[in-house]
């Protein structure tokens, strides 16, 4: 199912991804269950430096280059979608100077066991270089290659972005 | 007896329930219980060092406990221990 995401919700998440500069964002865009509109974007509190900070064996990377959503505020997130018939759609984080691609680290988190907790999900990646957004990607889960399938959103850029 | 929600790619290690109730007064034992029951879980939620895994939230009703007393949080009759990867990444 390929998702629509309008240059509105793509420029929202841009505008925060540049606002947390030189740290990761991230957050989730919900939209109506079952089918492809992801409409309602929601920015999530990145926790990964209270984490480092209190456990940094653990937690060995700090904002700039990881991030861990609050795990509260994402669950309010999702229960409040639930009640409406909405669903998370998409994952969104940001890259800060390290550009747009789905990591080791962004791979073995959405698959915890192996395999993803939730194969429809799509996952955006932000690259963000000296506080300018630069590029964005979406990655999907492909069940016969086993892996995430990249899906360029250059077109989506306004064009004064590229 | 704690109710505890199982993430969709566990559940085959507990004849697909979404949903078990589980005996235990604390997370640690009712963790402990859910592995008596249904070999598998701890090797997935505990790490090799004995520590739960950092990429899983443990929600006591609706408090992750990480922010209040971790394995050893309370249970109480009824409450209900929500087991969640975390969405986190590099």
């Amino acid at each position: 199912m390929k998702l629509q995401i309008s240059s509105y919700v793509l420029d929202m998440m841009i505008y925060h991804a540049e606002k947390d500069y030189p740290e990761e964002t991230c957050g989730v865009v919900i939209g109506p269950k079952g089918k492809s509109k992801a409409i309602g974007v929601f920015p999530i509190k990145n926790i990964q430096n209270d984490l480092h900070q209190k456990d940094p064996k653990q937690y060995s990377r700090d904002a700039k280059t990881a991030y861990f959503m609050d795990p509260t505020q994402l669950r309010i997130v999702e229960k409040e979608a639930a009640k409406k018939n909405f669903e998370i759609k998409i994952i969104y984080h940001s890259h800060p100077d390290h550009g747009v691609y789905f990591s080791e680290e962004d791979k073995a988190m959405a698959c915890p066991w192996g395999e993803p907790n939730d194969p429809n999900l799509a996952w955006l990646v932000i690259g963000v270089a000296q506080a300018k957004a630069n590029g964005a990607s979406l990655f999907y889960w492909d069940e016969e290659k086993k892996d995430f399938l990249e899906k360029n959103l250059k077109q989506n850029f306004r064009s004064e972005r590229i | 007896m704690a109710k505890v929600r199982i993430p969709t790619p566990l559940q085959k290690l507990a004849e697909n329930q979404a949903e078990l109730e589980v005996s235990g007064t604390s997370v640690k034992e009712v963790l402990a219980n859910l592995e008596a029951k249904y070999p598998g879980f701890q090797e997935r939620l505990y790490d090799d060092k004995g520590q739960l895994r950092r990429f899983i939230n443990f929600y006591v009703n609706e408090e992750d406990i990480r922010f209040a007393d971790g394995e050893a949080t309370i249970l109480k009759e009824d409450d209900e221990l929500s087991i969640v990867p975390a969405i986190a990444g590099g």
